[in-house]
């Protein structure tokens, strides 16, 4: 079924290429280079899934965590961190990220981060993913 | 003299002071003793001529009454003067003084010659020519004693007068070595010290240049200056090496953000080769900007690894003609990792019409990585950097780099550009960061200068004369390379 993703990163490319992937199977997918108008999407309408990186200009990748969850706490929120560090992995998880994935990254790894979120998203709420 | 160290200058004086004063010990001692023997010599010659004058006397009362008993008193006193003068001359030719008794002997033998005609009793009887002669040989005698006890008076105040004569003569000798001798340490020691002290002032501050052996009182303590000198080269060469960890030091900032950075296009290149190596058909337009999108980010992380290249090369003193601007904006780059995790704002305050300057474009780069970093580690809760540049009159560039950090305390203010002074915890902070840049910014004929208000925030301001002209000496002679 359809899944509603936003993705937030500041290389074009990675929102180019995993838009491609997913919408090829079905996914609803907008992309945001810039955190601050992800920001005002987010506030407008609810995601099932997130993906944003930590480290951005403006932006750090763990405030996007917060605001998404204050907003929805079932939207599940996969990190992308530049540092494969476990301190921020950790911190991220901590905070209630869904999954983290290190870059550099294939398109399988994320597919699967993101099959991983439909599975969680179809054992809390059977038959409704999108919650509406 | 210059050519005797100052060592031996000292302890030839020592040694001539202690001899002069060992010298003065058996001098005085002769001279008193000699005095003491004057002494003894004029009271001889005393005793002598106050016996003489009472030979006279009864002489004299003899000659008036012709009485037997002024006779007999005549002879007994003369008896005893005869006594004394063997006694006297014995005592003299001991002394030396032979010849000053000899007139006075041959003038008594010649006065017992006539008084021994009166040896018989008989002969009291009175002879006008014997009396006459008789009278002429006492005063004969007479005189004698009296020039000889005069001779010894003089002896004596001469004698007294030597022996105080000795040790004003020491007394003043010592007194002219000990005024050569500060004078010599004056010229040799204060003054040195006080040139060495300037010049450990300035080295304290980064400056190694040497000090000159210009005019002659340095030439004078020519060879403290030397070895000052020699320790300053010393030193120098030393913070070449000083400057060589640092920037590995800063290698370490360096290296975490362009691990950061290369992450982001070889992340990108992954991705967009995992597309086309997907076995989905494409068409070859879109082929084509999936290449290019690798192809370019390819050289977006090959132009990290160059900057990397380029900061690392250890080649300190490499004197070239660039962007000032386009080195101020690298090395923000370098520190924008830092910068963001620190949540500090940055901002630009780059003039466009920077002149391009000459030097060393990787030791300025460490200056001001060095103010960036600290102005960021003073900002640990977030704040404002502004980096400005603009040209000043004179054919100069002025560089500020403005935090709204904590800022330094006064009492702290002239110790920060101290070799390891910092106030940061052990291993956060080494200390050499400003001393090293400030040597950086002198060698490049410039000036940094700092600014404070704590609480509120710091400015650091680097002034560079556009056209440097290093002074080659000063760098050392070939590039080391990193180790
Ligand atoms: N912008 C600034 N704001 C406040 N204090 C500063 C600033 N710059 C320097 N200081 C003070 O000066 C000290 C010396 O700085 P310096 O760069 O020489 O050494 P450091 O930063 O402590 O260590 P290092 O740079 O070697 O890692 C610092 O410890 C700090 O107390
Ligand atoms: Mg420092």
């Amino acid at each position: 079924m359809p899944l509603k993703i936003l993705i937030l990163d500041d290389e074009p490319i990675v929102g180019q290429r995993l838009k491609a992937t997913l919408e090829k199977e079905g996914h609803n997918v907008e992309t945001f280079v810039n955190p601050l108008e992800a920001v005002s999407r987010l506030e407008g309408k609810t995601f099932d899934i997130v993906v944003t990186d930590i480290r951005m200009d403006d932006m750090d990748g763990i405030e996007i965590l917060e605001l998404v969850l204050q907003k929805s706490a079932r939207t599940k929120v996969i990190m992308i961190t530049g540092y494969a560090t476990l301190e921020v992995a950790r911190e991220s998880l901590a905070k209630g990220a869904f999954d983290f994935i290190a870059k550099p990254f294939k398109l399988k790894e994320m597919r699967q981060a993101i099959e991983k979120a439909v599975d969680a998203l179809q054992q809390e709420n059977p038959g409704n993913p999108a919650g509406n | 003299m210059s050519t005797i160290t100052l060592q031996l200058k000292l302890r030839l004086f020592i040694y001539l002071g202690i001899a002069i004063f060992l010298l003065n010990i058996p001098v005085i001692y002769f001279e008193i003793t000699k005095l003491n023997q004057r002494l003894v010599n004029l009271e001889l010659a005393e005793d002598l001529y106050n016996t003489i004058l009472e030979v006279r006397r009864y002489e004299k009362n003899f000659l008036l009454y012709h009485d037997r008993e002024s006779l007999l008193s005549n002879r007994f006193y003369f008896q005893q003067a005869s006594e004394l003068f063997s006694k006297a001359s014995m005592q003299f030719q001991k002394s030396f003084l032979g010849s000053d008794i000899a007139q006075l002997g041959k003038a008594l033998q010649e006065y017992e010659k006539f008084e021994k005609l009166y040896s018989n009793p008989s002969a009291l009887t009175t002879n006008e020519r014997i009396e006459t002669k008789l009278r002429n040989a006492g005063k004969d005698v007479v005189a004698a004693a009296d020039t000889l006890l005069k001779m010894q008076r003089r002896r004596v105040s001469r004698a007294a007068g030597n022996a105080l004569k000795w040790p004003l003569i020491f007394m003043g000798a010592m007194l002219v070595l000990f005024l050569i001798g500060a004078k010599i340490i004056i010229a040799d020691v204060v003054r040195p010290f006080g040139l060495i002290e300037k010049a450990m002032q300035k080295v304290a501050h980064g400056d190694f240049s040497p000090i000159p052996y210009g005019n002659k009182n340095e030439r004078r303590a020519g060879h403290m200056v030397a070895a000052f000198n020699r320790m300053v080269q010393e030193l120098e060469s030393r913070e070449e090496q000083v400057i060589h960890s640092r920037k590995i030091a800063s290698l370490g900032t360096l290296v975490s953000g362009c691990a950061h950075e290369l992450n982001n296009p070889i992340n990108n290149i992954v991705l967009t080769a995992d597309v086309l190596n997907s076995k989905r058909e494409m068409t070859t337009e879109r082929q084509e900007q999936l290449m290019g999108d690798i192809l370019n980010q390819a050289l977006r992380a090959s132009e990290i690894v160059k900057n990397l290249l380029e900061f690392s090369r250890a080649e300190t003193s490499v004197h070239k003609e660039f962007d000032l601007a386009a080195l101020l904006r690298e090395t923000m780059r370098i520190a924008e990792n830092h910068i963001k995790l620190s949540h500090v704002t940055v901002h630009d305050k780059i003039d466009d019409n920077l002149p391009r300057i000459s030097g060393n474009h990787q030791g300025l780069q460490q200056v001001f990585l060095n103010l960036i970093t600290n102005a960021v580690h003073a900002m640990e809760g977030g704040g404002n950097l502004t980096i400005r540049a603009q040209r000043e009159n004179g054919n100069k560039v002025k560089v500020q780099v403005e935090d709204t950090g904590t800022g330094i305390d006064e009492s702290i203010l002239p110790h920060i550009f101290d070799p390891f002074f910092t106030t940061k915890d052990v291993g956060k902070g080494t200390g050499l960061g400003l001393s090293v840049s400030y040597g950086i910014i002198k060698k490049h004929g410039g000036q940094i200068q700092v600014q404070s208000k704590p609480g509120r925030g710091t400015i650091f301001t680097v002034t560079l004369p556009v056209h440097t002209k290093i002074d080659q000496d000063l760098t050392p002679p070939c590039g080391e390379r990193m180790a």
